[in-house]
């Protein structure tokens, strides 16, 4: 125990430390404050405005968390997924002379400590917006905090525990949890379409005693009621088995033996979490279960010439072998979206309406999403780690090229996605078609550059967040200056020359950046 | 001492681990030697406690998994992980509070003298390269004051200097009457150390030697003469 207490308090203090020395935390904290002032005004207005401001419709919105997270909590713990370990954890703390179950609950205070930020800012709404009385909060803020994080513990050492109940029932819980959640979401869907749709409907569902009624979950719906909407027979009935059943799972999870036997698979979690968290500062989205599952075909590939040439045949064979090639999520994100457009255009007249400028409607939506997205890191990243790319007897400028050509030929396909159902229903023409397919690789490579610049100026001194925040305004700028150029040449000639000549100047600052850019390949000690 | 009765481990349907029983009695070296696959790596983190398997592991004649034996009980993985946001002496100092270690503050500074990390003692564990991170891991070990230590593949990584010192610490060790498993393939290492000598194979102990038995015969030579060489499937 006192080595927990010592672990966490010189984290703590370590971590305080390390980011006050940092710019990006006083950025950030602006950043923050700013966001919360806003968040609180928008929020503060809709709710007066819209008359939300009552205590029924506070127990709505927790009655709906509550069914929502509690059974999304159970599912993973029940994987044994719900607690991070890290590896520094594996090395020291699982070999280390305390009990598993002090562990888990070591683990778990991250949790514990977030049910009281949670308990914060609901006591805050509620007494702010909701118009709840600081009774009421105190009592709900004791609830969540004490008996929530008691049962939540509780849950904890039972899934992860015990070792006497077979793999096969926790298996069976995980089916029971997704099951319920499915009964849940297809009752509200059938009174959505049976009934008109409101708030209120809300509301009269999780007032229904059968709702309150529904095991842990319900009995704490039942609790949240009665402590904002005063006593009635259902809800102090469900309060009372709420607080018996977390009595009782205490008691059994106090005296349940555990030796430590879920470390296996805390730590294979621990290794894979890992390994995700690498993958994801480096920016490549990851799916474990597809990893794992994945397999690759038999390709080849003829290399039609040397140098860097090289580096694109050879991430062509990787694609070939890849069942889906170039293709992934985006793709499907891509015809997603391209699919809403051309549907919200054939069934929204007010689209129909705008005239001529519905031609802005696609290079605007598709500009928003490569504006917001932040992309995903393709085989162009891997090759940064890569010493052989920086030993490639060629230029940087050209090792830049064909490390990234293949992310031109996928923005192609994904332009063609976006644009095509759209232009369809517009009633755009093939020219201008092909403009804002070309006006869409345009904005990706101006992206993919723009932020390898980004990277190569910065480094790591702003952090992740810095990065980004750079990247963002680079290509804010380049935008800007495009968009200008369009205006212009749209005003003195056509749409089409517009398009053009934004596609033009973009094009042209999009090759600067990476030209300048191309540092990157030329000395891989600009990575550090 | 250190006792493993009919030790067994199944990853699903591969059997990594074959009802392998062993001993090494107090204040010997044992060293358990095999190709890549053999199930070193495995035996070691079922010692640990890390992995679920059948059998029993003694410590001292108790139970592994008894806080008991925690207690006098020392572990270095094969590839350390240190605390990001702590620093090398606050992870000795985290050791020492959470094993109730005797170890004095001049003893630390000892330990930290003789595995070079005296200048290191403030950097972080994010900010230590991955042989630094095995001296702090075996520092760490070290400051338990076991009376079973468990090392798995502990060279690895290490300089000329390290090795040398660390090699000086298990016959210190041993000296004090303390047991040490020692699991490695780098042979020529550990030939100055091994009281008792395990080689695996596909999961089984193939070969048991203790140094009297072995007389004079070269270590590799005992090696090959029972794996072939190359990797177990």
């Amino acid at each position: 125990m006192k080595g927990f207490v010592y672990l966490y308090q010189r984290t703590i203090i370590n971590r305080i430390k390390k980011a006050l020395k940092r710019p990006v935390t006083y950025l950030m904290v602006i950043f923050i404050s700013l966001y919360v002032v806003m968040i609180y005004n928008s929020f503060h207005m809709m709710i007066q405005e819209g008359e939300f401001n009552s205590s029924k419709n506070l127990v709505t919105i927790l009655s709906m968390l509550i069914f929502w997270l509690i059974p999304a909590n159970l599912i993973s713990y029940a994987k044994r997924k719900g607690l991070l370990f890290r590896p520094s954890e594996v090395h020291f703390v699982f070999s280390s002379p305390v009990s598993p179950k002090l562990v888990l609950m070591f683990a778990g205070v991250k949790s514990f400590a977030m049910n009281i930020l949670i308990g914060i800012v609901i006591g805050a709404a509620g007494v702010l917006w909701f118009d709840a009385s600081l009774l009421q909060t105190f009592l709900y803020f004791l609830f969540f905090v004490v008996f929530e994080s008691i049962l939540e513990a509780s849950a904890i050492i039972f899934c992860y525990g015990n070792e006497k109940l077979p793999e096969k029932f926790f298996k069976g819980l995980v089916l029971a949890m997704y099951l319920f959640i499915a009964a849940v979401i297809g009752i509200a869907v059938f009174l959505m379409i049976t009934r008109e749709p409101s708030f209120g409907l809300l509301q009269e569902f999780f007032a229904m005693p059968v709702i309150q009624m529904v095991p842990v979950v319900g009995w704490n719906v039942a609790a949240t009621r009665l402590i904002f909407l005063g006593p009635d027979a259902v809800n102090i009935t469900g309060t009372v088995l709420y607080l018996v059943s977390t009595v009782l799972m205490f008691l059994a999870a106090w005296r349940m033996e555990c030796t430590g036997a879920y470390y296996e698979d805390a730590m294979k979690f621990a290794d894979e979490y890992q390994e995700r968290r690498m993958k994801q500062k480096k920016g490549v989205a990851s799916v474990p279960w597809l990893e794992k599952h994945r397999k690759f075909k038999r390709a080849s590939v003829e290399y039609k010439g040397f140098y860097a040439k090289a580096i694109y045949f050879r991430q062509m064979l990787e694609y070939k072998k890849n069942p889906t090639f170039i293709f992934g999520w985006n793709t499907l994100l891509c015809f997603g979206i391209g699919v809403l457009i051309g549907a919200v255009g054939y069934f929204n007249h007010a689209v129909s309406e705008l005239g001529p400028a519905k031609v802005f409607i696609i290079p605007g939506v598709a500009s928003y999403m490569v504006f917001i997205f932040s992309g995903y890191a393709t085989k162009w990243s891997k090759e940064l780690e890569n010493p052989y790319t920086y030993l490639i007897p060629d230029t940087p400028l050209k090792k830049v090229w064909y490390a990234t050509k293949i992310e031109h030929i996928r923005a192609v396909v994904d332009g063609i996605l976006i644009t095509l159902p759209g232009a369809a229903v517009f009633g755009i023409g093939p020219a201008l078609t092909v403009l804002t397919v070309l006006l869409y690789v345009c904005l990706q490579a101006n992206r993919l550059y723009y932020g390898m610049l980004a990277d190569a100026l910065i480094g790591n001194i702003l952090g992740n967040t810095g990065r980004t925040l750079v990247k963002v305004l680079f290509q804010g700028i380049a935008i800007v200056i495009g968009m200008v150029a369009a205006i212009v040449s749209g005003i003195l000639v056509s749409v089409e020359a517009g398009f053009f000549m934004m596609i033009v100047v973009m094009g042209l600052l999009t090759f600067a950046g990476a030209a300048a850019a191309s540092v990157s390949f030329a000395k891989m000690e600009v990575l550090d | 001492m250190l006792e493993i009765q009919d030790l067994t481990k199944k990853y699903g349907k591969h059997l990594a681990v074959d009802h392998v029983s062993f001993t090494v009695p107090g204040g010997q070296v044992g060293i358990l030697l095999g190709p890549n696959g053999a199930g070193k790596s495995t035996i070691i983190k079922c010692i640990a406690g890390l992995l679920r398997c059948q059998g029993g592991v003694g410590i001292e004649r108790m139970p592994a998994r008894t806080l008991e034996a925690k207690r006098i009980f020392a572990y270095v993985p094969e590839i350390p992980a240190m605390f990001d946001a702590l620093t090398v002496r606050e992870h000795i100092e985290y050791v020492r509070r959470a094993y109730h270690s005797s170890i004095s503050d001049q003893e630390i500074e000892k330990l930290l003298v003789r595995f070079e990390l005296e200048d290191k003692q403030e950097k972080l564990g994010n900010e230590l390269s991955k042989g630094m991170m095995q001296k702090v891991s075996i520092c760490c070990a070290l400051a338990i004051l076991p009376k079973v230590i468990l090392l798995d593949e502990p060279m690895v990584g290490l300089d000329p200097a390290a090795i040398k010192e660390l090699k000086e610490v298990v016959l210190e060790l041993k000296e004090q009457g303390a047991t040490v498993l020692i699991s490695t393939h780098m042979l020529e290492m550990v030939k100055e150390l091994w009281d008792v000598m395990f080689i695996m194979e596909r999961g089984k102990i193939v070969g048991t030697f203790t140094r009297e038995q072995a007389k004079d015969a070269d270590i590799e030579e005992l090696f090959f003469q029972i794996t072939g060489g190359g990797e177990s499937e």
